[in-house]
């Protein structure tokens, strides 16, 4: 190979040319060929398939706000506003008592069809637990006029409140710059969310079951223990299938208030002050 | 290729000049003489004139002598070069010959030179709208050979690949989703045939453009022919290439039917190179070969990478047959071929994959471990769904050479 260099640089530069020029054509002629040959001999099959949105589903507070902002710690027997966690009085200058308390959170995701929501609490107060869909206005004036003021409820949303759930609806975006100091309005359908509880008697809130019952729940949570408190038992309640109509880029957002609701004793008084526990879960 | 040619031409040149002006600026005339001989022995010109002027002396015999041997030498060359430069073209051609109408011009020699057609059989071409959007080169491929399939010829090169729906056949693919891919190698003479399958995942987007609806290759994409922002294109391709990584391909299906639940597993042989050889002996002209290839979007990491369940972390059954933590020979397994694979693609299966080694994969049993490993696939299995519209499998059919 050295040699052949040495008498390649021994040749005229016009001999040098017409060799080496001769040398390349040859080469891209073989090459060619068989590139050819290569591309020409090749079959291909192919099929395409639709590329599943990814599916995905949030429990947040109103307006899609992180979960601290659902916070269901101070519950009041007397009407307070819940802009400014202030209480309200009524024309006499008295506290005006209330049965209830409202809290609204979101169900949020992409592509998906269909979930459930679940409530799981405990019994040691005399609460009832009830969710209800609602519906999320931007002004007080865009509500109904029809709608009973007891069932709206102000929501005065955060900053910087979207670092668990960035979706975005199309029919209800979110910025948190522009929203920095708004408040929201949610109002309550009258007939609560579907649903039934999976582990009281008849399914209803009222018939508890009761922790000394061996023959529901008791020996599964307790086996042989026998000194247990007969409230001591959680309450597991399930949505019946809830659709989802979404947007065009596979998204939804949908509204729901728990009301936290305790009968009028005006003759009684409560003085044990007991904790109740309250799980929210949505399934797909 | 002519400029590269023409390029590479002009850099021989110019590098030849450069040596000739080196010698001649040598002040040993005895040089210059080398330089001049072989010239003159190949064909006396000009330079002739040179060699009729040197002196007759005892060196100028042996330099004669010395120029007969490097003539000769450079004739051996020559002969030698020429010999092997035949040698390929009639190999070449030879290779053209194993076609009927290799003769006639170069097109029937582009239009018939494989030793087979592929064929699909099926009612339904899948998203075959988006499909001719994506690759217009598809086509139905001819039905008028062998009754009941689509084929190939020369000219029509790619083919739509076909199925027959049934109910509940689900129309997005995504994390869990699997498919049968299923053609026919149709020889066109008696005898073995070899041929080589490439198993390929493109990427698509797609997008409104000029209120047109367009499917383009991802990696086609650009902010001209798009109004995506580069970020978009570069999460997109980000996308493309987890689909390389997760699209999985076997060469049998595995046993989804066993009466205990615990030892069913998807598939057997997984592709993890993404290429397989096929060779079908005594195969008769015309009389199709099926060959079926199995692919899986795995749902789940505990599905690929976890060598059994005693771990009780996976979700589902595993794609391929579970061994014993301290099974013998674990590479040669299935399962270890897996693994391996999980170790040779990081990149393309894991988000988080610049936090990974090949030690955290051999520890998936373990919390702490699973749970990074597991949340580098589901992101990028979630990139995944936000980045691409639609993917292609192609299969590429080549012969064996």
């Amino acid at each position: 190979m050295i040699a052949a260099m040495k008498k390649l640089n021994l040749m005229s530069p016009r001999k040098k040319t017409a060799f080496i020029i001769a040398v390349v054509l040859t080469l891209v002629f073989v090459i060619s060929i068989c590139v050819f040959a290569w591309f020409s001999s090749q079959r291909k099959a192919a099929e395409l398939y639709k590329v599943e949105f990814p599916n995905s589903l949030y429990l947040n507070a109103a307006h899609r706000e992180d979960r601290m902002y659902f916070n269901l710690s101070a519950i009041s027997p007397y009407k307070m506003d819940p802009i400014s966690d202030t209480f309200l009085y009524d024309s006499n200058g008295e506290l005006i008592p209330v049965n209830n308390q409202k809290y609204v959170f979101s169900v949020s995701g992409s592509n998906t069809t269909s979930y459930r929501l679940q409530l799981a609490h405990t019994n040691n107060n005399q609460f009832t637990y009830t969710i209800y869909p609602a519906t999320q206005y931007s002004s007080e004036n865009t509500v109904p006029g029809e709608t009973d003021s007891d069932d709206i409820v102000p929501y005065a949303l955060n900053t910087g409140s979207h670092t668990e759930n960035s979706i975005q609806v199309t029919s209800d975006p979110y910025n948190d710059t522009v929203d920095e100091g708004q408040t929201k309005y949610y109002v309550k359908s009258n007939s609560s969310l579907p649903g039934e509880y999976k582990n009281n008697k008849s399914g209803t809130t009222n018939n508890l079951i009761k922790a000394q019952e061996s023959s529901y729940y008791y020996e599964e949570n307790y086996s042989s223990m026998t000194n247990v408190q007969e409230d001591d038992i959680p309450s597991y309640w399930q949505s019946d299938s809830i659709s989802v109509v979404s947007d065009a880029n596979k998204k939804f957002c949908h509204y729901y208030i728990l009301v936290v609701a305790w009968p009028n004793k005006n003759n009684v008084t409560i003085e044990k002050k007991e904790t109740d526990m309250v799980y929210i879960t949505a399934e797909r | 290729m002519n400029d590269a040619k023409f390029n590479y031409g002009l850099f021989a040149l110019k590098n030849g000049a450069e040596i000739d002006k080196s010698i001649s600026a040598l002040p040993d005339s005895k040089t210059k003489k080398e330089k001049a001989m072989p010239v003159a022995a190949v064909e006396p010109d000009e330079d002739e004139e040179s060699i009729s002027a040197l002196p007759e002396d005892e060196d100028i015999i042996d330099e004669k002598e010395l120029k007969r041997n490097r003539i000769k030498s450079l004739i051996k060359l020559a002969v030698i070069g020429a010999s092997i430069i035949i040698i390929i073209i009639i190999s070449t051609i030879a290779w053209f010959t194993m076609n009927r109408e290799v003769e006639n011009s170069g097109l029937a020699m582009t239009a018939t030179d494989a030793p087979f057609e592929i064929g699909v059989v099926g009612t339904t071409v899948r998203n075959n709208s988006e499909l001719n959007k994506a690759d217009n080169q598809y086509n139905n491929g001819d039905n008028t050979q062998i009754a009941g399939y689509y084929i190939t010829d020369g000219l029509n090169s790619k083919i739509k690949i076909r199925y027959t729906p049934s109910q509940g056949d689900i129309e997005d693919f995504g994390p869990g989703s699997s498919g049968v891919l299923s053609f026919y190698v149709i020889p066109k003479q008696d005898g073995d045939l070899t041929v080589k399958i490439d198993l390929g995942s493109i990427g698509y987007r797609e997008y409104d453009y000029n209120n047109t609806k367009i499917i383009k290759p991802i990696s086609e994409l650009t902010t001209t022919n798009s109004s995506f922002t580069q970020d978009d294109i570069n999460q997109f391709n980000n996308a493309n290439n987890f689909l390389q990584g997760h699209i999985l391909f076997f060469e049998n299906p595995g046993d989804t039917t066993n009466a205990n639940e615990s030892l069913r597993y998807y598939y057997q042989n997984p592709i993890t190179s993404r290429t397989i050889n096929k060779t079908f002996l005594n195969a008769r002209k015309d009389v199709p070969q099926q060959v079926t290839i199995y692919w899986m979007w795995a749902n789940t990491l505990g599905q690929i990478a976890l060598k059994n369940n005693n771990s009780g972390f996976r979700n589902g059954y595993p794609l391929v047959q579970d061994v014993a933590d301290d099974v013998a020979n674990f590479s040669s397994t299935d399962k270890g071929k897996m693994v391996q694979y999980l170790k040779n693609n990081k990149s393309i299966i894991f988000n988080n994959a610049s936090s990974i080694s090949d030690a955290d994969i051999d520890d998936a049993s373990t919390k702490a471990t699973f749970s990074k490993l597991s949340t580098g696939y589901n992101e990028a299995d979630f990139l995944m769904g936000f980045g691409l519209s639609y993917f292609m499998i192609e299969i590429s059919v080549d012969t064996v050479s």
